[in-house]
């Protein structure tokens, strides 16, 4: 969720970056360039970030195959691809993408199409009660509360405030059987190729935020996770992937971070 | 015909007992090939997770014998394109190619047959890897368009407000 506007191309951008090193090709020379500075410092993060990211297509299924949602809202869509959610969704399911970024939106647009019942609207996700508020969405939900929520892969700039007050709004707003689909990032923010990828990423202005499960935990309370439980992203995918002892350091928990249902 | 080739209904007989061979061998070369995906699987981008590398080796095996039996290169290429625009990454489809021209060498065949075999091979990896190529630079330049559109949306709006 970066602050700036992904058309500015004369500056690194957060958003762009995450394209470049996910293999993406919505991205610029700068963008690269600061891409491959990050790469060198932690050589395992692309293969994080794809970890995570291939759980969109099993959140799709899960939530709406397997569990019956026929609304899913996403909060921090960012730049889609092809993989994203209503690729993988049970037909028939309405899907809100949104983001702060205005050609992300756009974007999304162009992706979506004609696409029946996928949606694309400009919103921060640090505060989703603004995009529940809004007379499109508004429109297309009704009376329905019975909502999955998904924010993957944004936890990292969001701050414990911004998560915090993201799932008690969450909360409140939706019926009883309602979840949120969280994905949290875990990095060592006191070794140095961490700490140095944040001082990257606070030079081009985007201030980046781990935390411990344990912290994250409470901030998300009172949803709680389902059954499959906080899962790390080996045991998610059922892969064992290696890492050398530097990746470890680096990434100490479950390798990147965790996927989890939420649930009241 | 190349010089040394025999004749079509000969060739076609040759590659019919070179897919039976193979068929023989299927579990053990879909594993190979399952293999290979796994071993390059960071290259792929995102419609392509681990959990559907072993479901994708069935499928390209299934290809590559019913190529021995039709010889059907356009095909081969249709489906290298569509490999590319779900995301297959080139190592991965280096190796996956790798890993079929490698199973007709390990396949026991005699001397003719396996010169047909190899023959065979290459031309469907080279309609494959071709395929492959501009369904990979079709999606650049797609995605390219969609960009520039877009960033043109956004100009638009910020003009008009």
């Amino acid at each position: 969720m970066p602050e700036k506007t992904i058309i500015d191309a004369s500056v690194p951008n957060a958003g762009r970056i995450y394209d470049y090193l996910l293999g993406g090709h919505h991205n610029f020379e700068i963008d690269r360039r600061a891409g491959d500075q990050i790469k060198a410092l932690l050589p395992f993060l692309p293969t994080a970030m794809r970890l995570s990211r291939w759980c969109l297509q099993d959140v799709a299924r899960t939530l709406t195959v397997e569990r019956g949602f026929d609304t899913i809202v996403d909060f921090a869509s960012g730049l889609p691809t092809m993989d994203h959610l209503h690729t993988a969704v049970a037909p028939g399911t309405a899907v809100i993408y949104s983001d702060r970024d205005p050609v992300c939106v756009e974007y999304g647009r162009e992706i979506l199409g004609d696409t029946p019942n996928a949606y694309y609207f400009e919103a921060d996700c640090r505060r989703p009660e603004e995009l529940l508020a809004r007379p499109e969405v508004q429109e297309i939900l009704g009376d329905n509360r019975h909502v999955a929520f998904v924010y993957w892969g944004v936890s990292m700039y969001l701050t414990d405030d911004d998560i915090a007050h993201a799932a008690r709004t969450l909360y409140d707003w939706s019926d009883e059987e309602s979840c949120l689909a969280f994905f949290l990032a875990v990095q060592d923010t006191e070794a140095p190729a961490t700490a140095k990828m944040m001082e990257i990423y606070r030079q081009m202005g985007e201030e980046m935020h781990f935390r411990p499960l344990e912290v994250f935990k409470e901030l998300v309370r009172p949803w709680r996770p389902d059954e499959l439980d906080y899962r790390g992203m080996d045991e998610w995918h059922g892969i064992e992937v290696i890492r050398s002892e530097e990746d470890l350091r680096e990434f100490p928990a479950a390798g990147v971070g965790y996927g989890v249902f939420l649930v009241k | 015909m190349k010089p040394g080739l025999p004749p079509p209904s000969e060739e076609k007989e040759i590659l019919n007992q070179v897919a039976g061979q193979l068929v023989s061998q299927k579990a053990a070369i879909a594993s190979e090939l399952h293999q290979a995906l796994r071993a390059t699987d960071m290259s792929n981008r995102l419609l392509i997770s681990p959990r559907r590398l072993e479901e994708m080796a069935q499928e390209e095996l299934k290809a590559f014998l019913h190529f021995l039996e039709t010889g059907d290169e356009e095909e081969t290429h249709q489906r290298g394109a569509r490999r590319a625009s779900e995301g297959l990454g080139e190592r991965s489809a280096l190796a996956m190619t790798e890993a079929l021209r490698r199973a007709c060498w390990m396949a026991n065949l005699d001397g003719e047959a396996l010169r047909v075999a190899l023959e065979a091979s290459g031309r469907y990896v080279n309609a494959f890897l071709e395929g492959y190529m501009s369904g990979r630079e079709e999606e650049i330049l797609k995605e390219q368009e969609r960009t520039r559109h877009a960033f043109q949306r956004v100009l638009e709006k910020q003009a008009h407000s």
